[in-house]
């Protein structure tokens, strides 16, 4: 075996290992590229005016009465808090 | 609304939420408002902008009585009510009335079990009637004397607790062992006939959805939350160094509930927001 022939077994092994590793490597980036591309659709979309909008809780100019409140600790008052909250 | 806001600056906005007002048992009334008037309750009262949240009226509630004329004179002159004026269901809905007009949305965030730590075989005909009294007819009470000067498209939301459902029949699911069945379905610790009374609010809230919902055009539902360790709810059990009733039904719903995280008391906030709100429209009579 001459030197030039080990030379080029040697690099189509280099090559085929590369090869893998970037296939691997490929494989793992295009998995993170669709997941942040769902994200990013997701984010649109609750973005988009419209369906936001559509599904947002909004008691403005609406009373509430909330019975049972005696401390910051229980439901009570985390309803009305949450009512409190509950607008554009 | 004109709200001060923090870090130095005062800022004119218009908050969006809903107009909040207050319904708070007497004897606690003069430590609570003290804690809202010293704005000493800090983070808790901090809304997602950042702003304070701003209580427009408390009123002192009572909803074991109904009317001014059904509080004994024992009750009105004594240490812990003598200040107070006002306290029946009706007074305060009449109060409401003049103060405001209507209401939209009304929250029943109240029980009481004298004897809860008690089994209900032990549990005295007096102290069952009484959860009864202060956990299910005060919200038949609440949903009777408040409906009139609701506005249509109006909610009422109420908590309910999981004790009220029954004992499954293992026959039916071989699967299951009695034993899982019954820890499951049964809450030991929930006692003094207050497991009674929660089933009584999950029926009436059926019947109350129905009757409220032909008459006065308004909705009526309850939440069964998992438990979290309110004030309320540290005062069951726990007798010297002994863990409370709270601290046991945590670590069950942390061992056994499909969501093993911590329930926070905001989770219960926004279903009830939810639930009162317009989206929640075709929703009603539901647990």
């Amino acid at each position: 075996m001459t030197i030039s022939t080990f030379s080029s077994l040697l690099l189509v092994v280099l090559a085929v290992c590369s090869s893998i590793a970037v296939q691997g490597f490929a494989l793992k980036s295009s998995s993170v590229v669709k997941v942040r591309h769902s994200m990013v659709t997701k984010l649109a979309a609750a973005a988009a005016p419209h369906r936001a909008s559509s599904l947002k809780i909004n008691m403005e100019g609406k009373t509430v009465f909330v019975g049972g409140v005696a401390d910051s600790s229980g439901y009570g008052w985390a309803i009305t808090k949450a009512c409190a909250d509950a607008g554009t | 609304v004109c709200l001060e806001f923090g870090f130095g600056s005062i800022v004119t906005l218009f908050i969006a939420g809903a107009r909040v007002l207050l319904g708070t048992w007497p004897p606690v009334m003069p430590l609570f408002k003290a804690s809202i008037d010293r704005n000493t309750l800090g983070e808790d009262s901090i809304l997602s902008d950042g702003s304070t949240m701003k209580i427009d009226k408390i009123y002192p509630l009572d909803a074991t009585f109904d009317t001014k004329e059904l509080i004994p004179e024992s009750v009105s002159t004594s240490k812990r009510y003598k200040a107070f004026n006002g306290y029946s269901i009706q007074e305060v809905v009449d109060q409401i009335k003049a103060d405001y007009g209507t209401v939209d949305y009304v929250v029943h965030s109240l029980a009481n079990g004298p004897e809860v730590t008690k089994a209900l075989l032990d549990t005295s005909r007096e102290g069952y009637l009484a959860a009864n009294s202060a956990s299910a007819y005060s919200m038949v009470s609440m949903v009777s004397r408040f409906a009139p000067i609701m506005n249509p498209g109006g909610a009422v939301v109420s908590l309910t607790y999981i004790a009220s459902e029954k004992v499954r029949n293992c026959v039916t699911n071989l699967l299951c062992s009695a034993l899982i069945e019954m820890s499951l379905q049964v809450i030991p610790g929930y006692g003094g006939g207050m497991s009674s009374a929660k089933a009584a609010l999950e029926s009436d809230t059926r019947t109350l959805a129905y009757e409220a919902g032909r008459k006065y055009g308004i909705r009526v539902n309850t939440i069964s939350a998992g438990p979290l360790a309110s004030r309320a709810a540290k005062a069951i059990g726990g007798k010297g160094s002994e863990k409370t009733f709270i601290d046991y039904a945590i670590d069950y719903s942390k061992a056994n509930a499909p969501m093993a995280h911590e329930l926070y008391n905001h989770d219960v906030g926004a279903t009830a927001a939810f639930l009162l709100s317009p989206l929640a429209r075709a929703i009603t009579g539901k647990s």
